[in-house]
């Protein structure tokens, strides 16, 4: 399917709906008038329910969200492409996919706002003086080269759509632990601190949580990596005989599978610093535990959301992806996401459908003047508060590590298992 | 209690309260100490249950962690084996540990909401852990296919092909290829090792020398072909080419089917399961907490009752000791001085003075008593000698006395057999010269006969009451007499009494007075035929002895100190001739007459006064007499009733009731046969005379064994009922009554009603015909009104008089306006046109209505619509026997309206119906009046 033909359709469709009259002039995309049903499957991040009624609203298809976590959905993903018609999850995800081959290329051309996607995802950085970081950064992996692996040439081809991003450290609940000084005292090392004993969480999945715990071992100088992004097998041992120590002293009170799960950890008070997402943090905060969302002098770990298409999807179910994908990027998905702390990479497009005070707040890491709510409509920024790590620019530009299936990925399975049950 | 103080001259702190006192004060010490043990033993045991529930749950919890690391145990088996019999030991580990926590969670109170949540959660994840064993086997399964089979079957493939193509060079001389060909096999080699021990280790350093090798030799493949050109097909190198694609291919499928099988079982297994392990390990946490939470509570309650026993224990023992000293020190010494005191006035020791005597207390009182013992005992041993001279002259006596005792009892016994013979010898007769007399004056006869038999009648009537009198004075003496206690209405009693004496006193001229005070109480428990015959007795003799003036009888009727006693005081007062002081205290002795000029000038036995007395005393009373000669006499008597409940009254005229009650209209269509067994002609005669006119055919026995003869062998109808005489020659009524009983050829009869006819009028007489088997009891004379409603009862509702008496209304007035109301003649054609029956149905309508009326009224009120219709349809069946018709119709609407539960209309209805029920009573009692006057008359 070329250029050409979608924009035809495209019109063709627009022509129809306007002349009966259900679309609004500035709702950009295509109303379907079939009956399909879009079975999305991915994490609690980003298939949220009023996305979905949302959308459903919006494209009039039907929509199934099943939500996993990491490690399950993966594993489902890669046995099972037949199970879903769109994947959203990490781009660590995206070499695993691509090589069991669960996942077809996407085209450019059918993406309505594929110009107005950010460097980030493009090039690497997001301003030409930020760090690169380690690891896979989006724009290693984004392009389906014409030998078919995964490149940063661009062909027309890409193997998912870049959308949501953000940046993640571990948060820490103030009332336990005295709150630092971004980029400054806070530091990955805190998860080791022995002062923690027993009350320190990590997501369950290697191609994060081993991060997390790197960074952290080399905080504390207990080691260093040639590369961590792509650890060699004695920096793996080394790393896990390190680990592993602190495992058998009970220094983790446990491993979480999703964001609720790390939710309940930290208002529990199973845990008191944990691994976290951003969501996690503010419903903590809203559930009145308050936790501080570190920004670790060492730098963040970068993480960027794709959405990828089933091998299987094909035909009008594929024609609903490509809506659903464009409504993604469309301006109100990133308006709502960015509430939830979330970026978008195509801001520019949900800017307008945020307050100034939103916009300096989330983007801009400027103080609030106003209480800002959630989405869950509760008060999640409080007058006069700043967004931990500054702006969008600053926070991209600290980052240390981006989620990575390294090469060793399967060795570092072996003894994640060997660390789970020590 | 100074008053006590001040008689018995003992001190306040008298040795009797210290030790009262102090036996109360231990008594209440004790008391709290059972209480306290008693309270924290139920605590203690409501805390061991606890204790144990929480220990099963914490029993089940560790195995449910153990279950857990079982989960971790088998899935690592299956890892290094992938067995079959791992995968299900694991599978049943999975299904054994969710029943466990199933069954944890259906515990209705776990200890606490954080064990709840644990469990929950717990459940939860292990619910989920299903999904992924089955992934573990398809992934697994999927691996070992994908990097076993494919890969390996891929190498050998294209072994194979090298191998050819190395054997076709050979054959060929000269082959360029050769070197070529044994590099790239060489290669293929390398990297099939390589990728064995990649999936063994996962060194990706192997996998990618792997992948090196495998891409040199599709390198060098072009190379391969142009030498191979000359020389080799073309099909196998292009299959070469084709095989070394797709062995990159399955490398990579192989890659991934063992990373996701890792990422499984390392990753998403792992994880699950160890954060099952962290749950359950919580969960145990929890549950040791919770023990030590109860274990802790349990400790300190029992600590706390420890010391307060202690403390108890330490109060009950220090009042012991005091109690103990103060008894010691103030009895003790005192008690072992006057002992020895007494020691030596014993031994016969004089003694001075005696110790304590002074005291105000018991010991004091001891002292004194010393004393007095000391001035006793001499003239005791003086009296002693005297009357041990007296013992042994009043053995001697007693011997006698004893003798002459027993020689009293057997006159006595004689006297009394031969007055019960004596008496049923002579009521024999009696009842046969009475019954021919009833016959004969049923005859046509001459003014003279008539006036004659009327004077033998009167004659036998008199004798037959001296025979009465004899017998119940020998039944009394005997001690035979029993006094009944059955429920009676005492002014009905009165009332009747009164109503039979007035013919005589209405004779004589007298006025005849009766007033009954009492006060609500109609109905009483007692004996109303004794009653009845003291009273006769009295008034009989009053009418006897009063020449003018008037009879009063006064009663009152009070209530007695006991709840469920009554007294009945009653004065028969006369102005007759009197008795004088000397003759009054007599008055009551058997066979004594105020004077015995008396009995020539009145006659009589002289036994009655003494019957009365005796009466009397069997009924807890008495009688006496004051009287003044020439003005007249007044004989009292009291004595005691049972307090009756109405229920048992209601109850007992029902039983009465249906007998009278029951339409007895219907006439039967067959004559009754029935059999009469008697050996004497005349008595025969009376019992034939008396069912005249009814629609009976009978036929006669002489004995037992004849009748026997006749039920055997009769022909014709069966006999549907036997009278039976009891006392007979050749085989008496109870031998008889027996055999049928137990007949064995005839069964006809086995359950023939046997009614007993007998002049044994002794009590237990009845109960010997019972037990013989007999089915009910007459006595002879025999009435022929008793013996007709017998007959009625056995022979069922079917006797009726063929020739009904004729009583078309002596005193049919008014009421036929009424018959809305009332229709009396219906009713009386009910009761076979005898309206003496009629008469006593109204009676008992009019004693029976008002309770019923009044548990109508209530439930009503009470919006008992059950009660209520229970009640009308009751009061609709009297009201219908009745042939009270208006009534009949509002009570069955009543009744109608209570099983409509419809309380608004039984409520309107219930006014309307009262003034219905107060005309008909109105009615009804007029018509009873007219009845007994006309009777009367």
């Amino acid at each position: 399917m070329d250029k050409k033909t979608t924009r035809r359709q495209f019109l063709n469709s627009s022509l129809k709906a306007s002349a009966i009259g259900l679309v609004g002039i500035n709702a950009p995309y295509v109303r379907s008038s079939s009956n399909i049903t879009l079975r999305v499957m991915g994490t609690h991040v980003t298939l949220q329910e009023e996305l979905r009624q949302r959308a459903m609203a919006d494209l009039g298809i039907k929509l199934e969200f099943e939500a996993r976590g990491e490690a399950e959905l993966l594993q489902k993903a890669t046995a099972h492409p037949e199970k879903f018609d769109l994947y959203e999850q990490w781009t660590d995800s995206i070499r695993t996919l691509w090589q069991a081959n669960s996942i077809q290329p996407i085209e450019t051309d059918r993406l309505m706002y594929w110009d107005e996607i950010n460097s980030i995802s493009k090039l690497g950085r997001i301003v030409p003086d930020a760090p690169i970081g380690l690891g896979d950064a989006p724009y290693k992996i984004l392009n389906v080269q014409d030998d078919g692996n995964l490149g940063k040439e661009f062909t027309g081809k890409i193997s998912f759509l870049p959308y949501v991003h953000n940046v993640d450290s571990f948060g820490y609940n103030t009332d336990v632990i005295p709150k630092g000084i971004p980029y400054e005292t806070e530091s990955w090392g805190w998860l080791l601190d022995d002062q923690w004993k027993g009350k320190v969480a990590i997501v369950n999945a290697p191609t994060i949580g081993l991060f997390d715990l790197a960074l952290a071992v080399e905080a504390r100088g207990l080691m260093t990596f040639n590369d961590m992004s792509n650890m060699s097998i004695e920096e793996i041992d080394h790393l896990f005989a390190i680990l592993l120590e602190y495992k058998r002293n009970n220094h983790f009170s446990g491993f979480w599978n999703s964001v609720p799960q790390s939710v309940d950890f930290m208002t529990s008070g199973r845990a008191v610093i944990e691994s976290m997402f951003s969501p996690g943090v503010s419903s903590a905060n809203g559930k009145g535990t308050p936790v501080a969302y570190a920004a670790p002098k060492e730098g963040y770990r970068a993480w960027h959301g794709v959405m990828c298409m089933s091998r299987e999807c094909k035909g009008s179910t594929r024609d609903a992806a490509y809506e659903y994908m464009n409504w993604w990027l469309s301006g109100w998905p990133g308006a709502y996401i960015a509430r939830q702390g979330y970026y978008i990479s195509n801001p520019q497009r949900s800017r307008p459908l945020l307050t100034e005070n939103e916009w300096n707040y989330w983007y801009e890491g400027k103080p609030t003047e106003v209480a800002l709510k959630g989405t869950d409509g509760l008060i999640s920024v409080p007058v006069g508060h700043l967004r931990s790590g500054g702006s969008y620019v600053k926070r991209f530009s600290n980052v240390a590590v981006w989620n990575t299936v390294m090469e060793n990925y399967e060795y570092t399975l072996q003894r994640w298992y060997e660390f789970l049950l020590a | 209690m100074d008053s006590h103080k001040k008689e018995s001259g003992l001190a306040f702190w008298s040795i009797s309260r210290i030790i009262i006192l102090s036996f109360a004060l231990l008594l209440l010490i004790n008391i709290s100490e059972a209480l306290i043990a008693n309270q924290s033993l139920s605590q203690f045991s409501k805390r061991f249950s606890d204790f144990r529930r929480v220990n099963d749950d914490a029993n089940l919890v560790q195995d449910i962690d153990k279950g857990v690391s079982e989960l971790q145990r088998y899935i690592l088996i299956y890892h290094q084996t992938s067995g079959r019999s791992s995968i299900s030991q694991l599978e049943h580990t999975h299904a054994q540990l969710l029943s466990q926590v199933d069954r944890l969670l259906d515990n209705e109170e776990l200890p606490s909401a954080a064990i709840q949540s644990l469990a929950l959660e717990l459940k939860t994840g292990i619910t989920r852990f299903e999904e992924k064993i089955e992934s573990l086997q398809y992934q697994r399964t999927l691996r070992d296919q994908v990097t076993g089979g494919e890969l390996g079957q891929q190498y050998t493939t294209l072994n194979g092909i090298f191998k050819h193509l190395i054997q076709h060079q050979e054959t060929v001389t000269e082959n360029p290829a050769s070197p070529l060909l044994w590099k790239m096999r060489l290669g293929l080699l390398n990297a099939e090792a390589q990728s064995s021990r990649y999936f063994e280790n996962h060194d990706y350093a192997l996998l990618k020398s792997a992948f090196k090798n495998i891409d040199t030799v599709i390198a060098d493949l072009a190379a391969l072909k142009n030498a191979l050109n000359k020389t080799a097909p073309d099909n196998l190198a292009d299959s070469l080419d084709r095989s070394l694609n797709e062995l990159k291919s399955v490398m990579h499928k192989s890659v991934q089917a063992d990373r996701s099988y890792m990422f499984l079982v390392n990753v998403v297994m792992a994880g699950e399961s160890g954060e099952l392990g962290v749950l359950a390990d919580r969960l145990k946490l929890e549950f040791i907490q919770q023990q030590n939470i109860a274990s802790n509570e349990t400790q300190a309650e029992i600590e706390r009752d420890k010391q307060q026993v202690l403390f108890i224990s330490a109060a009950a023992f220090l009042v012991a000791l005091i109690a103990a000293i103060g008894v010691s020190r103030r009895i003790r010494h005192p008690l072992l001085q006057i002992t020895h005191t007494f020691d030596r006035l014993i031994r016969g020791k004089t003694v001075e003075e005696i110790p304590y005597s002074q005291r105000h207390d018991e010991i004091g009182q001891l002292a004194k008593a010393a004393d007095m013992f000391r001035k006793n005992t001499i003239r005791t041993q003086k009296l002693l000698e005297r009357s041990e001279q007296q013992g042994e002259e009043l053995q001697s006596k007693t011997l006698d006395l004893e003798k002459a005792v027993l020689k009293a009892q057997e006159a006595s016994e004689a006297k009394g057999q031969f007055v019960a013979s004596m008496s049923h010898e002579i009521r024999t007769p009696m009842n046969g010269v009475i019954g021919m007399l009833n016959l004969l004056l049923k005859e046509p006869l001459t003014k003279k006969q008539q006036r004659r038999a009327e004077l033998a009648q009167s004659s036998a009537k008199s004798l037959l009451t001296l025979i009465n009198d004899i017998l119940d004075f020998s039944k009394i003496e005997a001690g035979k007499l029993e006094v009944e206690h059955v429920t009676f209405d005492v002014h009905a009693l009165f009332d009747e009494l009164t109503d039979a004496m007035r013919p005589e006193t209405d004779d004589r001229g007298l006025s005849l007075n009766m007033t009954l005070d009492a006060g609500e109480t109609t109905l009483a428990k007692g004996d109303p035929g004794r009653i009845r015959q003291i009273l006769i007795n009295l008034v009989g003799n009053a009418i006897k002895f009063t020449q003018q003036g008037s009879i009063s009888i006064n009663a009152f009727l009070s209530t007695s100190e006991d709840p469920h006693k009554l007294r009945l005081r009653c004065d028969v007062i006369d102005t007759g001739v009197g008795i004088s002081m000397e003759n009054q205290h007599k008055l009551f002795d058997s066979f004594t007459q105020a004077d015995s000029s008396t009995t020539r000038h009145f006659g009589g036995t002289g036994l009655g006064l003494s019957i009365v007395r005796q009466l009397c005393q069997l009924m807890n009373g008495d009688v006496s007499v004051s009287s003044e000669e020439g003005k007249g006499s007044c004989f009292s008597f009291d004595i005691e009733l049972g307090h009756a409940v109405k229920k048992e009254f209601q109850a007992s005229l029902q039983s009465v009731a249906p007998a009278d009650a029951k339409p007895i209209e219907r006439v039967s269509e067959n004559r009754h046969r029935i059999l009469l067994v008697e050996d004497n002609a005349i008595n025969q005669e009376v019992v034939r005379g008396a069912l005249e006119g009814l629609d009976i055919e009978l036929d006669v026995a002489w004995n037992g064994e004849e009748a026997l003869t006749i039920l055997t062998s009769h022909e014709g109808p069966a006999y549907e009922l036997i009278l039976m005489d009891c006392q007979m020659p050749v085989m008496d009524g109870y031998s008889a009554t027996q055999t049928i009983r137990a007949f064995e050829s005839d069964q006809r009869y086995r359950d023939i009603p046997i009614i007993a006819l007998t002049a044994n009028a002794m009590l237990g007489d009845k109960e010997n015909c019972l037990e013989a088997g007999m089915n009910d009891y007459l006595t002879k004379p025999i009435d022929q009104e008793l013996l007709e409603t017998c007959l009625c009862k056995w022979l069922g509702m079917k006797v009726t008089s063929s020739a009904p008496r004729v009583a078309e209304s002596r005193v049919q007035t008014t009421h036929d306006t009424h018959s809305e109301i009332w229709d009396r003649q219906a009713a009386l054609v009910r009761v076979r046109n005898r309206e003496e029956r009629l008469a006593i149905l109204i009676k008992m309508f009019i004693e029976g209505m008002p309770e019923r009326i009044e548990i109508l009224t209530r439930a009503i009120d009470q919006a008992d619509t059950l009660e209520a219709s229970k009640t009308a349809h009751q009061i609709k069946g009297v009201c219908a026997n009745l042939s009270a018709l208006e009534l009949c119709e509002l009570a069955q609407q009543l009744e109608h309206h209570g099983k409509e539960n419809d309380i608004d209309q039984l409520r309107s209805l219930l006014p309307t119906f009262m003034s219905a029920y107060q005309k008909t009573e109105n009615l009804l009692a007029l018509a009873a009046d007219e009845i007994e006057s006309g009777l009367l008359n």
